[in-house]
């Protein structure tokens, strides 16, 4: 049952929607539990063989037939059921069996007739279990077994756990139970127990006496064994009960003991809730009569209840006796009701849990377990829905086109078992009763999602819940789209002219716009939709493969003429179950190229999230992501990549190191005819950093080397932070690459960013990777609670203003140093977390740049959004003339390298200029110092020219006379000395004087050329 | 921080000054004189060395010009005298008069005194640079020193220095005092341009008035 349940749904990894569904599985179990329960409960030997008689039949006998007789020497009854008697031959292996069946009360015989012969003359009492075993009549074994599997011992049977009783007759029986068999007998002599059954010291030869048979049945006078209480309590109970759902029922009971008192009843079976004994009224003499009542309560969950009573007496060794009524809920009538009237205007039937009888509709799905069906007579309220599915957990008895009645409960379910919490309900007809009252009907109309029918929603999801949307809010399907597709919740509908707005996912998945989009929202230039703050886009339909598989892999912008599909939910999304085949018409979107080409005076910088990239990925992979770096990104300068796992991939093998991963795509990036690149990173702690378990995802630069210097400043570890310091040339690193505070607990399994310090046409750059942590975890655009939570946030705004300051520090040292913040942030650029990382204006998001259609690096259920992003500092954002690309390659298409779209920027970052004509410089006169033995004085520079003239400025000495050094120069450039005039620029008529220091030891005259330079060397 | 005090000296004193030629033109064309002082009270009896130098900021590269030292007083004993304390393009011996051209790197008169309460001397300027349009500048520069010779006295300047006349091309001469509590430097007014310009001279006058300070120890 379970299994066929399971095999209803298209994949094991994805959760089973029917997990409720299964109570009546768990049910059934726990009836079984209790069928087992006597036999474990009662010692084996209580019931006995208690005479045997194999001449029946034979000549000179009385009876016609053979037979065995058992006896309940207990003071409990006892269920036979399940078990048998079985004979073989004295020294047979090969056993015949009788099964058996009923209950033995105490002190009660039961007759098991076996083969008849042509002698004798008088036929057996009524038999409580008949056999056609021929049985010696002389010697033989015969065994009471508490199954019905039958035995194959031959000597040794007394001991075998199946055994209850085990009997031994005639001197040639080699299993006995004790020193040995039975007497032998004759066609006129049976074997009986003494003491009308009640001895059994378990040694055959003393425990039988040979003499006339006497068959006795469960109709003789009982014979209980042992003490006072000869009589048993003998209980009345009703073998059924039966009651609608939803209503309460009660059925009397009773019991008597001729020689005791009965005093109680109790339930033991499992608990069910609402089924119960009450009303306990002992006897109250012996003789008397215990009554009581059985109730199910309203609340029984309809179904059908084995429900086991035992009563007990008040003999100093308690008697009990035991009945079992078995409890049927949900059989009742119920109330005439439309499918309209059980959906309501509501998330929520109004009818939930109350049983309905001859609800109307005509099949129009039929799945596994159960089907949809519409009433062809629908209100004129668009707000109900005309459909429901009606559950039947096994295949229903129905085809599309039948017109049927149904009875059954209704009920919301909600998909998604103990992980679907966020999921909105769908309303069902459960224990279904389906009479179909004709065939080949036609369908409903299916109802039109767009022009010249039902336009959703294109702004508001939900605006007027505040929690929970089934239980509070107004239900508002004209503006609300949750409400919208609510209302045509299990209704067939039909979309013209979809246009795909996300990628076929790998759960058969689509998301479309209907009409081509005409009533859509804002559209990308290449035909997905954009997210923006304030609208999340609730005309976004999904399609899905559930009914008719496998949907086309389509990448967006392509179409298909129209859709026919049944509404349905699950994954915090309403799915539109498609019911025809689809036949895409492709629009043959392209993968972008870049057009932000490096060039000697333009650095490019990317940031990649490569997707869980490893050495155990198909070659393929690297192939594809070595072609897109070179021939669609144009060999960026800088890539920021993320998810590069170590280099055994996914296994939980203890590895971070990734230096296999990085040089293989390396090697792609070389094989597809691009630079070869270096790479830096720092390993994480294994297992600290999240994603995939065992990967080690982390970040990493690549960059290339004939293009830019990484300036690497050893000693950076996994837990260690780098720091922004004042250098002889303005801020540098403490280390490089470093990881930025990776202890702060804002990084807690999640990636820690890499701060790297590059070198560019002079230029210090401090460029910052980032992954911050996922949106895993955030409730669903269209799940049960409204507005959704978004716990994740709180994390990655930690994160954001951990990067946030390290950017601060070092802008404090130079606010116009040139630093660049990248990677997979996890958020939009409107969200909170990015916002923080930007605070105070310390960084500037290029994706502002770009135009709103343009805004997307992924796309989510059809939603195109930026998740990753690439922000400079205000120097940057001033002077080096930043262009901004996002190359759409991956998140448009069913087939990718990754899920996100890599973005490229480019800034003008040209050598430092010379400015020599345009700032004249004058010496002073020097002046000897004894104690320094230098030549001090100054240097005085004037922006002569009517520009401003960008700093800091650099006064280089060329040509210096030889023996004569400038002992004060902040650094030689192509071994020239120069000093840094730390200035943000020279106005024009603006000047400066700088001071020198000469040593010259021979005190020759010094001479040089002045050379004058804008910009940082 | 030491840089930018002595940038702002001398702006305001290249203020002053600038107006003062400005009313009194054509001072360029001639010598400028200054006579300055030197308050060594705080040196009184002790040993050391008064070193004057007189160098260009490049060679070549820096137009021509000529310091002349004159009028030698104060109370100062001058000990080792000769012209061998001169380096360079020096002549001339103290307590005489020296004669100074910067056409060498390093032209120096290191002089050893055992320190009085003051001494003094006038200082004249002359040469091409009055009249150059361009180039470096040349720095006349006084500055005591220690016994040892290499301890800068009485001042914090880098460059040892108490004063320097700074001699731009053009004729611009700008005194750079590091210790005004210890130097004063007082323009001369040449008589000629006094009786040219009678209104530049009361500016000259009011300028020394305000630049001489203690006049006891002019000479």
């Amino acid at each position: 049952m379970i299994q066929s349940l399971i095999s209803a749904y298209r994949s094991a990894s994805r959760v089973v929607r029917r997990v409720p569904h299964l109570l009546g599985v768990v049910g059934l179990t726990a009836a079984t539990a209790l069928f087992g329960a006597p036999a474990g409960a009662w010692a084996a030997g209580n019931v006995v063989i208690s005479q045997i008689y194999g001449g029946g039949g034979n000549s000179g006998a009385t009876f016609r037939n053979d037979f065995i007789e058992l006896f309940n020497r207990s003071n409990v009854a006892v269920s036979l059921s399940g078990w048998s008697v079985q004979y073989a031959s004295a020294t047979g292996t090969t056993w015949q069996r009788t099964d058996l069946s009923g209950t033995l009360q105490p002190g009660q015989y039961y007759l098991v007739q076996e083969s008849v012969g042509t002698g004798g003359t008088v036929t057996l009492p009524t038999p409580d279990a008949s056999g056609s075993i021929p049985m010696s009549a002389t010697a033989g074994k015969v065994a009471l077994v508490n199954s019905t599997t039958l035995l194959t011992c031959s000597t040794g049977c007394a001991t075998l756990p199946s055994i209850v009783d085990l009997v031994g007759y005639g001197g040639t029986a080699n299993s006995v139970e004790g020193a040995g068999p039975a007497p032998g007998l004759s066609n006129t002599t049976a074997a009986s127990r003494n003491g009308n059954g009640c001895q059994d010291t378990d040694v055959n030869s003393t425990d039988f006496s040979a003499g006339s048979p006497n068959p006795r049945n469960t109709a003789s006078p009982v014979s209980p064994c042992g003490g006072s209480a000869t009589q048993s309590i003998v209980a009345t109970c009703p073998v059924t009960l039966s009651t609608a759902a939803s209503t309460p029922a009660s059925a009397n009971l009773s019991a008597t003991d001729a020689d005791g008192v009965v005093m109680n009843v109790v339930i033991t079976s499992a608990a069910v809730t609402g089924i119960t004994v009450t009303n306990i009224v002992p006897a109250n003499a012996i003789g008397g009569t215990l009554t009581a009542t059985l109730s199910a309560a309203a609340t029984v969950v309809p179904g059908s209840y084995a429900t086991d009573l035992t009563f007990t007496n008040t003999d100093t060794t308690a008697q009990t006796a035991l009945c079992t009524v078995t409890i049927s809920v949900g059989g009742g009538t119920g109330v005439a009701l439309r499918i309209h009237d059980i959906q309501g205007a509501a998330h929520l039937s109004p009818h939930n849990g109350e049983t309905v009888t001859n609800v109307p509709g005509i099949v129009t799905v039929v799945r596994p377990n159960g089907f949809y069906m519409q009433d062809p007579s629908p209100d004129n309220d668009p707000a109900t829905s005309e459909g429901i599915f009606v559950f039947t957990s096994t295949a229903p008895p129905v085809a599309v086109g039948d017109s049927v009645q149904v009875r059954g409960t209704v009920s919301e379910f909600r998909p998604g078992g103990a992980g679907g919490a966020t999921n909105l309900t769908i309303t069902e007809i459960t224990s279904p009763i389906v009479t179909v009252v004709s065939s080949g009907n036609s369908l409903p109309t299916a109802v039109n999602i767009g022009i010249n029918g039902r336009i959703p929603p294109t702004l508001v999801i939900d605006n007027d819940a505040t929690s929970d949307v089934e239980i509070n809010g107004v239900f508002d399907p004209t503006n609300d789209g949750i409400d919208f597709y609510e209302s045509l919740e299990a209704m067939l509908v039909q979309i013209n002219n979809p246009v795909v707005v996300g990628p076929t996912n790998a759960f058969g998945e689509i998301p479309v716009l209907a009409d081509n989009g005409a009533n859509a929202g804002l559209r990308t230039a290449r035909g997905g939709i954009v997210i923006s703050s304030s609208d999340f886009n609730p005309e976004r339909i999904f399609l899905d493969d559930a009914i008719v598989a496998p949907v086309p892999a389509v990448n967006v912008g392509d179409r298909f003429a129209s859709v026919n599909a049944v509404v349905d939910y699950s994954f915090g999304n309403f799915k539109f179950l498609v019911m025809n085949s689809l036949t895409p018409i492709p629009q043959g979107l392209s993968p972008e190229i870049t057009t932000l080409l490096g060039t000697s005076d333009r650095l490019t910088v990317s940031s990649f999230n490569v997707e869980n990239l490893a050495p155990t990925d198909p070659s393929s992979k690297f192939a594809g992501l070595g072609d897109a770096v070179v021939n669609r990104l144009r060999s960026p300068d800088i890539i920021a990549v993320e998810e590069i796992q170590d280099n055994s991939g996914a296994t939980n093998d203890g590895v971070v190191d990734a230096t296999t991963t990085f040089d293989l795509l390396i090697s792609a990036i070389r094989t597809a005819g691009g630079p070869t690149y270096a790479f830096r990173n720092i390993n994480p702690v294994d297992g600290q950093d999240g994603g995939q378990p065992g990967g080690n995802i982390r970040v990493g630069f690549l960059f290339n080397p004939a293009r830019v210097t990484f300036v690497d400043r050893p000693g950076g570890t996994s837990t260690s932070g780098t720091t922004a310091l004042n250098g002889p040339t303005g801020p540098q690193l403490s280390v490089s690459p470093g990881r930025i505070d990776p202890l702060n607990p804002a990084f807690t399994d999640s990636r820690k960013p890499l701060a790297g310090e590059f070198q560019f046409n002079g230029h210090s750059i401090f460029i910052i990777a980032n992954h911050f942590n996922s949106k895993g975890g955030d409730q669903p655009l269209f799940g049960r609670f409204q507005p959704p939570v978004r716990l994740s946030e709180t994390q990655r705004q930690a994160q954001a203003q951990v990067v946030h300051d390290f950017v601060q520090s070092l802008l404090t040292l130079d606010s116009q140093a040139r630093v660049i913040v990248l990677g997979d942030l996890n958020d939009f650029q409107f969200s909170t977390a990015v916002t923080t990382l930007k605070g105070g204006g310390i960084l500037h998001n290029l994706v502002g740049t770009l135009p709103v259609d343009e805004q997307y690096t992924y796309i989510f259920e059809g939603n195109a959004q930026v998740l990753d992003h690439i922000l400079i500092s205000p120097g940057l954002m001033n002077f080096a003339l930043p262009e901004y690309d996002i190359v759409h390659m991956n998140a448009e298409f069913t087939t990718q390298l990754s899920d996100h779209d890599p973005a490229v920027a480019r800034l003008n970052l040209p050598p430092v200029q010379d400015v020599t004509a345009e700032v004249p410089a004058v010496s002073s006169g020097l002046t000897f110092n004894r104690r320094t033995q230098t030549f001090t004085g100054t240097i005085q520079i004037t922006n002569t020219s009517a520009s401003f003239i960008a700093g800091p400025v650099q006064v280089q000495l060329q040509n210096l006379t030889v023996g004569v050094a400038l002992v004060n120069a902040n650094g030689t450039q192509s071994g020239n000395p120069y000093l840094t005039v730390p200035v943000s620029g020279l106005a024009p008529g603006a000047s400066v004087s700088v001071p020198v220091q000469f040593s010259n030891p021979t005190r020759v005259g010094i001479s040089y050329n002045v050379r004058m330079f804008s910009g940082s060397f | 921080m030491a840089i930018a005090l002595r940038i702002q000296r001398s702006k305001r004193l290249v203020l002053m000054m600038g107006v003062i030629v400005a009313l009194a033109a054509p001072v360029h064309a001639a010598t400028v004189e200054y006579d300055v002082a030197l308050n060594t009270s705080s040196l009184t009896g002790t040993s050391g060395y008064l070193d004057l130098q007189f160098n260009p900021g490049t060679i070549p590269g820096t137009p021509g010009a000529q310091a002349t030292i004159s009028r030698f007083g104060g109370d100062a004993i001058l000990q080792n005298l000769g012209p061998t304390n001169g380096t360079g393009d020096v002549t001339g011996a103290l307590p005489g008069d020296l004669a100074f051209h910067n056409t060498t790197q390093f032209n120096d008169f290191f002089q050893q005194v055992t320190f009085g309460s003051s001494t003094s001397f006038h200082l004249n300027f002359n040469g091409a640079f009055l009249t150059a349009l361009s180039g470096a500048h040349t720095a006349f520069s006084v500055s005591l020193y220690d016994a040892d010779g290499v301890t800068p006295l009485l001042t914090t300047d880098p460059s040892g220095a108490l004063m320097i006349f700074d001699l731009a091309p053009g004729g611009g001469v700008a005194p750079d005092i590091f210790n005004p509590s210890v130097v004063t430097v007082a323009a001369v007014p040449l008589p000629a341009a006094a009786v040219l310009f009678p209104t530049g001279l009361s500016l000259l006058a009011f300028a020394y008035r305000r630049f001489s300070g203690n006049a006891n120890v002019v000479v």
